[in-house]
């Protein structure tokens, strides 16, 4: 029986433990195929060079046209999720009925729900299309589209978030500024969002974080030409869409090619793992002031 | 009367939560088939000494003990003692009637499941027993497969010394076990306690002295984790030696 | 105009554009869904539930996408679910307190922030190379419960964590062990809770696309996966390779299949808002 116990603690433990060998998986996995890499190619080169070509003859190793792309698209995506999202977020809180927010909230959480690769064909299908008769010479397939509509699918991350952040502050203070006569509009962005204000920062990153390892909607919407550019209207492409693009063609294993998507997957680890650390620091700090 | 042998015995029991000094030297001796009431104010120590008699505060992070406490003569913290083993001899009634989210015949016979015995014979009668003994037989015995949350507080509380019971201890810890009851159910479990008394040693925490003098042979007074007092209720009660006992009983501090 | 008229016409204002603000989103929801139904409901017929995939937009089917998703879904759930569940109750019930606790819990956190696409590399050196799996259905199970792990640790410690103190008190004082207390009060008094994060966490799981495809899932699979160890593709690959073609008879292709994988993922989202409506109506301690 003793030794039974023993037995069953031990691989409780080792379920736990494979949480830390996949992490360790992923690290090494990443750094050991990029290491062949960055044995052929300068890092200088990598990190300097303005073009991205190396599935053409002539092969180019600059990161920086990937990294600009997925910066834009990212950029598009908060644009349109961070004001949306977080005057949803205030408009639940302050102004909104109780049983208003019963329906919204579930109806929201819908967003969040559906596959990416739903939204990307919704992106090149019924946006862009539509973007084009706005903006006649919109290339087919471009950022701007696949922006917005990465924006609408992290709405709800935004909202949600920042509402748990907006309804835990502390009743009296909202209750001080009604009662010195602020207007609702007042009260929340004189009191409520300031004093919430880490925990919508957390919610941003955490929807940042999110938006730069997005993969299908770009990869279907935002075309895959790698270009230093900040031109919403044209195609361009992401690290993410980079890494599918070259999974989809026969690029033999142990080949520089092969070796060029754990290189531009460390680029990604790296970006979305400080974002991440960033965010539990800053919910961490924020605990402690208020505890 | 003839004398009753010891059960319980507490030497120089020191008990720590991490740097915390809980309980401070205590020393006594708890006599079987009678009942011990342990009083004092909040955090004076007594539901922490309780729980060292079946070490249910091993589960507690930083918690520590030294010194002795035997069980017929036997310290049970040594190290070859199997804490399971230990509990089948003493059982524990809580301040809140804690019944499983099972049905009533699953929570009697929970303590004899575990134990391995299935039969189902072995179980129905057990159940059957233990729920006489309670005082609880009459009430549920219609009723075995409804869940036990559907009782009355009152009903919970017999319904978890039923389960105390099932696997036939012969101590029975109660650690406040009518603080969340009402009067009513209050005098049914005082009524059992007395009942009980013929068959088990009963050790009881009480917030209450009414209760103390009711239901207890002998009385423990315990104040900032140290031992005050302890005599024979009666005793206590009339004359108390310790003037901390006199303000405490007669109400002026706790 | 006073001040005092001037603030609240502002404060109507803001409340007109939080309801827009509000709206917008689910009125694109309404738009794009309509339009999906639309679109899909003309090819969507019991001929392309049940047909093989074809080079020719009119005959194909979805057949072997819905078969292989739903080998990924069931063979997930067996690797994920004990694992996760197990994991998650080390930590909430074994684990002491301390760094290494600590150091766990930043971990868990850090890997559900893990773009999924990095989980397909990770999926393509050690499943398909490393254990020589291939591109199986086995590799890619395995690559999606690494991927939910975090969700369903997560959703299982709340739910142990949920359960009272008083109840494991009560089966200690019984005698039980831990494990004897775990398995008949902890587990059953939560697995309401855990299967709704589980299920919830299967819902993304089934519509994961990137890390399928880099672990080399195909497109084209002409015949239906009878094993763990054979090829496969899943319905979001099949969407996708449809959506990147030019031809419009595709697009109507992928539309048809979008609704197929709304459908499932709906339908288990849909049971676990079911079973937590219905966890949360029981009686609570």
């Amino acid at each position: 029986m003793r030794v039974s116990e023993k037995i069953i603690e031990g691989l409780l433990w080792l379920s736990a433990v494979i949480t830390v060998l996949v992490t360790i998986g992923i690290i090494w996995v990443l750094l050991s195929e990029s290491i062949g890499f960055f044995r052929q190619v300068s890092i200088v080169e990598f990190l300097t060079e303005k073009e991205w070509t190396p599935l053409f003859a002539n092969k180019k190793f600059g990161i920086m046209p990937l990294v600009a792309g997925t910066l834009l698209t990212t950029l598009i995506a908060i644009a349109v999720a961070l004001p949306l999202g977080l005057t949803i977020a205030i408009y639940l809180n302050e102004y909104a009925h109780a049983r208003m927010r019963q329906i919204v909230k579930p109806l929201l959480e819908v967003l969040a729900t559906i596959p990416t690769v739903v939204y990307g064909f919704f992106a090149l299908t019924v946006v862009t299309p539509f973007l084009q008769q706005i903006i006649p010479g919109m290339a087919g397939f471009n950022a701007l589209s696949a922006g917005i509509v990465m924006g609408i699918m992290i709405i709800p991350m935004i909202s949600s978030l920042s509402e748990d952040a907006i309804s835990s502050v502390p009743r009296s203070l909202r209750e001080a500024a009604y009662g010195m006569g602020s207007t609702r509009l007042q009260t929340s962005f004189g009191v409520m969002v300031p004093a919430a204000s880490s925990g919508i920062i957390v919610s941003v990153i955490l929807a940042i974080s999110r938006a730069v390892g997005e993969t299908m909607i770009v990869a279907i919407a935002a075309g895959q030409q790698p270009r230093l550019t900040m031109n919403p209207l044209v195609p361009i492409e992401t690290i993410t869409t980079y890494i599918v693009q070259v999974s989809m063609g026969d690029v033999p294993q142990g080949s520089l090619e092969y070796k060029t998507i754990f290189a531009a997957g460390i680029t990604l680890f790296i970006f979305t793992f400080a974002l991440n650390n960033l965010s539990f620091w800053i919910k961490k700090k924020y605990q402690e002031k208020y505890d | 009367m003839s004398k009753k042998n010891d059960k319980l015995e507490a030497l120089d029991l020191n008990a720590y939560y991490g740097d915390f000094h809980a309980l401070k030297g205590i020393n006594i001796v708890m006599e079987e088939k009678a009942v011990t009431a342990f009083i004092g104010p909040s955090g004076c120590g007594k539901s922490t000494f309780l729980r060292t008699f079946n070490r249910m505060n091993d589960y507690i992070d930083g918690f520590r003990v030294d010194g002795q406490i035997l069980l017929d003569g036997r310290d049970i913290y040594q190290k070859d003692v199997r804490v399971d083993e230990l509990r089948k001899e003493v059982g524990m009634v809580f301040q809140k009637p804690n019944p499983f989210p099972k049905s009533i015949f699953e929570n009697v016979v929970y303590g004899l499941k575990i134990q391995g015995i299935k039969k189902k014979s072995v179980l129905e009668e057990a159940a059957e027993q233990s729920l006489r003994h309670a005082a609880l037989w009459e009430e549920v015995k219609d009723k075995l497969d409804k869940s036990a949350l559907a009782l009355s507080g009152g009903q919970q509380q017999r319904l978890c010394i039923a389960r105390a019971l099932a696997i036939s201890p012969s101590v029975l810890l109660m650690d406040e076990p009518a603080s969340a009851l009402d009067p009513i159910s209050t005098a049914k479990i005082e009524e059992l306690i007395y009942d009980l008394k013929n068959d088990y040693t009963i050790v009881i925490v009480t917030h209450n002295m009414q209760q103390a003098g009711r239901v207890s042979d002998h009385t423990a007074f315990f104040y900032m984790g140290e031992l005050v007092e302890y005599n024979k209720t009666k005793t206590m009660f009339t004359s108390p030696k310790e003037e901390r006992t006199q303000n405490y009983i007669t109400g002026r501090f706790g | 105009m006073t001040n005092s008229e001037r603030n609240r016409l502002k404060d109507k204002a803001f409340q007109v554009f939080g309801i827009f603000c509000t709206f917008i989103g689910l009125v694109v929801l309404g738009i794009f869904l309509i339009d999906i139904i639309i679109e899909g409901s003309r090819r969507l017929d019991w001929d392309f539930l049940t047909s093989l995939p074809s080079r020719r937009a009119s005959r194909a089917g979805i057949l072997t996408a819905w078969v292989g998703t739903l080998w990924i879904l069931v063979l997930t759930t067996l690797i994920a679910l004990p694992l996760g569940v197990a994991a998650g109750l080390y930590l909430e019930e074994y684990g002491r307190k301390g760094r290494w606790a600590n150091f766990l819990e930043i971990n868990i956190a850090n890997l559900a922030g893990v773009p999924s696409i990095i989980y397909g590399l990770l999926g393509l050196e050690i499943f398909v190379r490393q254990m020589r799996l291939g591109s199986s259905l086995l590799a890619g199970a395995l690559t999606l419960s690494l991927l939910i792990l975090p969700i369903i640790i997560v959703t299982t410690r709340e739910a142990i964590k949920a359960v009272p103190r008083s109840i494991r008190d009560g089966s200690y004082a019984l005698g039980a062990s831990k494990w004897q207390t775990v398995w008949n009060q902890v587990l059953p008094a939560s697995f309401g809770s855990i299967l709704t994060g589980i299920i919830l966490a299967l819902s993304r799981a089934v519509g994961e696309t990137a890390p399928l495809i880099v672990i080399g899932a195909l497109a084209y699979v002409p015949f239906t996966p009878s094993s763990p160890l054979d090829e496969f593709t899943v319905l979001p690959i099949q969407i996708f390779n449809w959506t990147s073609r030019p031809q419009a008879a595709f697009l109507e292709n992928a539309a048809a299949a979008i609704i197929a994988l709304l459908v499932i993922t709906f339908l288990l989202n849909g049971i676990a808002v079911y079973l937590r409506n219905r966890q949360q109506r029981k009686i609570k301690w």
